[in-house]
């Protein structure tokens, strides 16, 4: 499949390369990390940081705190996140961070690639345990 | 005919550089394969008696030098050349000091050099693989004070002889792992919940508490063992994220996800990664700070120069591994990164993580080598200065971590801020 410079400088070597030789119909399943739109972010920039001691526990923080993240990131990239499910057979996450999980064919993840709110995408990889080593 | 150049480095023989080769008038290819060649009687012996033994820079020099000349002179060696260079052949590689030769041919030259060269030993090339790691020595049903060194080297024996009680009491920490043997006499009625994020689905389910491969039991025990344990009234949520050590990096973002949205979690202990910066993960784990959760991650089991992702990442607190002696083990990884215009060394700490004693599936200990061992030690910390704190920020926790670090007067871009200490909690 053939790919713009821009979309190139947003993709890692692995999914430059399946992306390549895959048929337009083949699903493959990236990790994206979005872009913030830059006026909500500043917005939340200016947000009031919050105080752990004016809670009674740490969960009850913590639960401000998540509660905060959410607001945030929902307005810093729910538009880009319509726009990939539009796009797109699935897409996870993006409640509390800027990372998605988006699945769909190849063709499907060209056009996503077009999005000014994707930021980079890579393909999906197997992750190793830090293995222990032979104990001397 | 094979003309050949240069000697004890990669040499290119013209006549055998094409591949495969052609047969004959048959046209067909041939396929190649590698052989490695020497005199069967190796010339090292033969000329032992000849040669000096001395071990000072001279003498080795000296030595060299012998054994070069002997072996440029060995009439076998030179036969075996010899006959190398009449073949269709390349000398991959020309040992002047062993006399050896890795040579690319076709299987039936190989059969005819055995045969018409009897003094030459041919042997095929074998796959060599890496011996995988022994996470374990001898298992032990029980431990005692001499096997709980770790804990002397942070100074909580010291500690609790002095009357300190802080155990990490209902400090909540999710070790995204290989799963727990929540039956571990060390470790029962501790784990408070127990998931699987599935890499397929990318779905969490509840589990009963089970561990895949033992490591996630092992990792534990150091968080909140009763005896190995640092804190031992900790609270464990098992994340299962690497069934049989394996995971995949949606499956792990995905994990993060969820785990930034449980308030009770305060702690995640994560001893997973991918080799080189990989910033697929960054803005997950960045969230996990954000929402107060302290993410406590291995640096990596490579040693120097060689970090991992997520280790390597500035806003996760990287652990690297010590031995008993108090120095930093050569195993742990460490590295100094440049992302986004700042330069930073990780690991940020160390900790216990040479022959560490903890627990192993279906009960009893062993002693692992690893930074994720000293990962759960540092987790087990955290959970106590949590105890003792729990309204604390985490980069102010972060920094109170790394400023009661004991030095090992070993270079920063190794030890971090030095050896981790309980002195926080106190």
């Amino acid at each position: 499949m053939n790919l713009s410079r821009v979309q190139q400088q947003k993709i890692d070597p692995l999914l430059r390369d399946a992306l390549m030789h895959a048929r337009p119909e083949d699903t493959l399943r990236v990790v994206m990390t979005l872009q913030p739109d830059e006026e909500q972010a500043l917005e939340a920039d200016m947000e009031r940081e919050l105080d752990p001691t004016q809670f009674h526990s740490r969960e009850a923080y913590r639960s401000a705190l998540i509660e905060q993240q959410k607001r945030r990131t929902l307005h810093e990239i729910s538009q880009t996140i319509h726009e990939l499910e539009r796009l797109l057979t699935a897409v996870h996450g993006g409640e509390m961070s800027h990372t998605v999980v988006a699945e769909g064919s190849a063709q499907q993840v060209v056009s996503a690639l077009t999005l000014t709110g994707v930021r980079r995408a890579s393909l999906d990889r197997p992750l190793e345990l830090v293995e222990p080593r032979p104990c001397r | 005919m094979a003309a050949c150049a240069g000697v004890g480095e990669r040499v290119q023989c013209i006549a055998g550089a094409m591949r495969p080769v052609r047969g004959g008038d048959s046209a067909q290819s041939t396929v190649m394969a590698v052989y490695l060649i020497r005199p069967r009687n190796s010339l090292a012996v033969r000329a032992a008696t000849l040669i000096g033994k001395g071990f000072t820079y001279p003498e080795r020099e000296a030595q060299i030098k012998e054994v070069r000349a002997l072996q440029s002179q060995d009439p076998l060696h030179n036969e075996i050349l010899g006959w190398i260079r009449e073949e269709p052949a390349e000398v991959l590689f020309h040992g002047a000091v062993t006399g050896s030769l890795i040579v690319e041919m076709a299987p039936e030259g190989a059969e005819r050099l055995r045969q018409e060269v009897p003094g030459a030993l041919v042997l095929a090339d074998q796959p060599i693989g890496v011996i995988q790691p022994r996470p374990a020595t001898a298992s032990k049903s029980s431990v005692g004070t001499g096997d709980l060194w770790h804990l002397r080297a942070i100074g909580l024996e010291a500690a609790r002889q002095q009357g300190f009680a802080g155990t990490g009491r209902d400090v909540r920490v999710l070790v995204l792992d290989t799963g727990i043997d929540a039956t571990h006499p060390e470790l029962q009625g501790k784990v408070e919940q127990a998931l699987a994020f599935d890499p397929v689905t990318l779905r969490e389910y509840p589990i009963q508490g089970y561990d895949s491969s033992g490591h996630g039991t092992h990792v534990t025990g150091f968080i909140c063992g009763n005896t190995v344990g640092v804190a031992p009234e900790a609270r464990i949520w098992n994340g299962l994220m690497l069934p049989q050590g394996r995971g995949t990096v949606a499956n792990f973002a995905l994990a993060l996800e969820w785990a930034a949205r449980q308030p009770a979690i305060q702690i995640i202990n994560l001893s997973a990664g991918i080799h080189g910066y990989v910033d697929d993960l960054r803005d997950a784990v960045a969230t996990l700070m954000n929402v107060g959760v302290l993410v406590v991650c291995a640096s990596g089991n490579e040693g120097a120069n060689q970090t991992r992702s997520p280790g390597n990442y500035v806003e996760v607190l990287s652990v690297g591994a010590t031995t008993e002696q108090g120095r930093v083990a050569s195993f742990s990884s460490s590295g100094t990164l440049v992302v986004n215009n700042h330069q930073y060394t990780v690991p940020d700490v160390v900790a216990p993580g040479a022959a560490v004693y903890s627990c192993v599936m279906g009960g009893g200990y062993a002693a692992w080598d690893g930074t994720s061992m000293a990962t759960g030690i540092v987790s087990g910390v955290a959970a106590l200065i949590l105890e003792r704190h729990p309204m604390i920020r985490v980069p102010d926790l972060l920094d109170t971590i790394a400023a009661t670090c004991h030095d090992l007067q070993q270079v920063a871009t190794r030890q971090g801020a030095g050896l981790v200490q309980v002195t926080a909690a106190l």
